[in-house]
């Protein structure tokens, strides 16, 4: 019998209530019998009085805060267990007891409650006010820990999320390689056909102009077949065993003509001795030749891009680091980080939802497909690592990679 | 000047014909045309070309097969062959040197300077 149920039962039998030695019972329900039944159940279960305090508890409740009965009793509850809602302390008149004892027939709301162990619960609480010897209000109030339960279904949704997204990309990745067959052989008589008109077009330069444009078109179009194909599965990954500097370094090497061309100093802070990783050394140069034009595509000539690596153990709880099975990292694990940093103007946070969406793009037409940042998303998945794009308080962009180090927690 | 001969195979008659009005009009080349994989080797044993531009996907032949039949052939296995392909991208022939399992590769769509110098760089001496 559940709790609201069991209280349903007793105001129904309390017109038939009389007064027996232990005060008003309910017809052939002691108060006695009622504690006996309370506290076979696995529920925790506690009263309390009209001030709050305990009266009465059963041995679930006393497990579940790691106290003994004795303690228990006429403790208050905000004592016993500081209950959190939405990660913030819960103010005292928002306890389910005081609700209650402040009039409320009836709660039921989910809190969290980090146990003096550090392991956070998720509860649902339920409870009923009632006024069991018409002498004031008692609060009656359960606790179901759902924790396990709330794990599991996050875990589901994260899997559920995951698979929806390889589902979308193999389809995207299929239909990618299909489409860049079809699309490049037109393009390609169109490329012949404008450079055959450029050679032989003597006359005005509108003309060689508007011949101009369409080689531009033909070349963007060409690009966003290139960003579409890097999102096919079918292109299995090589995973080698590399150092990330000599990788940065390539990687910058291969960007340094647009570099020179904004006459950007370029600051490298290469932590030595770093542990390897694995990497598909080809994709993850991409992966930085994409986020290096980013951030010279973004600030003025002259600018400023930092690159920076180093290692570090996680200590923190953050977006990709936690304890569950879906987290990509996991607290206490030993990570190889390299950050970019630039001087640029940094990303409106109206767009900050939809840099990773392919397609989205501010940059003018010539510079951008929409699609550098998704790829280099995709790229980044695909290698178990993490990247975070966040705005710097002084201004700028910095980029964030985090990779496995081999022979770390898997 | 003796023009040198350049086979022009792909399955698209509009690229080839390109192709043809692209390199002619240098006053370099004669281009021959050739649609049609199966064709391909006998086109190429009448014409005598100085070198091959090879498609890869075609809807009859398979670029691949059509390159060890001229490989394997007396009359055409000296002739040097560019593979000429929507199949892989720019980025993927920069990493592989500009090559295909050993054979000079473009990718398509290709630029006119680019088709001279690598046709200039592997004519049959």
């Amino acid at each position: 019998m559940d709790l609201k149920k069991f209280v349903g039962h007793l105001n129904e039998e309390r017109a038939a209530m009389r007064v027996g030695k232990e005060g008003i019972e309910p017809n052939g329900l002691s108060l006695e019998n009622m504690k006996g039944a309370l506290s076979s159940l696995v529920e925790s279960i506690v009263w309390t009085d009209q001030e709050g305090k305990i009266q009465w508890s059963n041995d679930p409740f006393d497990c579940l805060v790691e106290q003994k009965h004795k303690k228990v009793l006429g403790s208050k509850l905000i004592d016993l267990m500081p209950l959190m809602q939405n990660g913030h302390k819960l103010p005292s008149r928002l306890y389910p007891v005081n609700l209650l004892l402040d009039g409320e027939h009836q709660v039921r709301e989910l809190y969290q409650w980090q146990k003096p162990s550090g392991k956070l619960l998720d509860l649902e609480v339920s409870g009923v006010q009632m006024d069991w010897n018409r002498s004031g209000k008692n609060a009656f109030v359960s606790f179901h820990d759902i924790t396990e339960q709330k794990h599991t279904e996050e875990e589901l949704r994260e899997a559920q999320l995951q698979l929806i997204q390889a589902v979308k990309m193999e389809s995207v990745g299929g239909l990618a390689a299909g489409i860049a067959h079809e699309v490049k052989n037109p393009l390609a008589v169109l490329q012949m056909g404008v450079d055959y008109l450029a050679n032989s077009a003597n006359g005005t330069g509108e003309i060689q102009a508007v011949l101009r444009d369409m080689k531009q078109a033909i070349v963007r179009a060409d690009n966003v077949i290139k960003g579409l194909l890097d999102f096919s599965v079918s292109r299995k990954l090589e995973f080698v065993l590399s150092d990330l500097n000599p990788l940065v370094n390539r990687s910058l090497n291969l960007v340094k003509h647009e570099l020179h061309k904004k006459q950007m100093t370029v600051v490298t802070d290469l932590a030595e001795d770093l542990p390897k990783i694995c990497v598909d050394r080809n994709k993850m140069e991409q992966v930085f030749v994409n986020l290096y034009m980013n951030a010279i595509q973004a600030v003025l000539k002259g600018g400023t891009m930092r690159v920076k690596t180093y290692q570090k153990r996680l200590v923190k709880i953050g977006k990709v680091v936690g304890r569950r099975k879906t987290d990509i990292f996991k607290v206490g694990e030993k990570v190889v980080v390299a950050e970019i940093e630039d001087t640029g103007v940094g990303i409106p946070e109206a767009n900050m939802d939809r840099i990773f969406d392919p397609f989205f793009t501010t940059k003018p037409l010539e510079q951008g497909t929409g699609l550098g940042l998704a790829v280099t998303e995709k790229i980044v998945q695909m290698h178990k690592a993490s990247i975070d794009i966040e705005n710097k308080p002084e201004g700028g962009v910095r980029v964030t990679l985090m990779f496995k180090v081999k022979g770390e927690n898997g | 000047m003796v023009k040198r001969k350049i086979l022009a195979v792909d399955d698209e008659p509009s690229f080839t014909r390109m192709l043809k009005r692209n390199l002619e009009r240098t006053g370099a080349y004669e281009v021959e045309e050739e649609n049609l994989g199966t064709r391909c080797l006998s086109t190429a044993r009448r014409f005598h070309p100085d070198l091959i531009l090879l498609d890869i996907i075609m809807p009859d032949v398979e670029g691949h097969f059509l390159l060890s039949q001229f490989k394997t052939d007396q009359t055409t296995r000296s002739i040097p062959i560019v593979f000429l392909t929507a199949t892989l991208t720019k980025e993927e022939m920069r990493k592989n040197k500009g090559a295909l399992e050993g054979v000079p590769a473009l990718a398509k769509p290709v630029d006119m300077r680019l088709l001279l110098s690598c046709i200039e760089k592997y004519l049959k001496k």
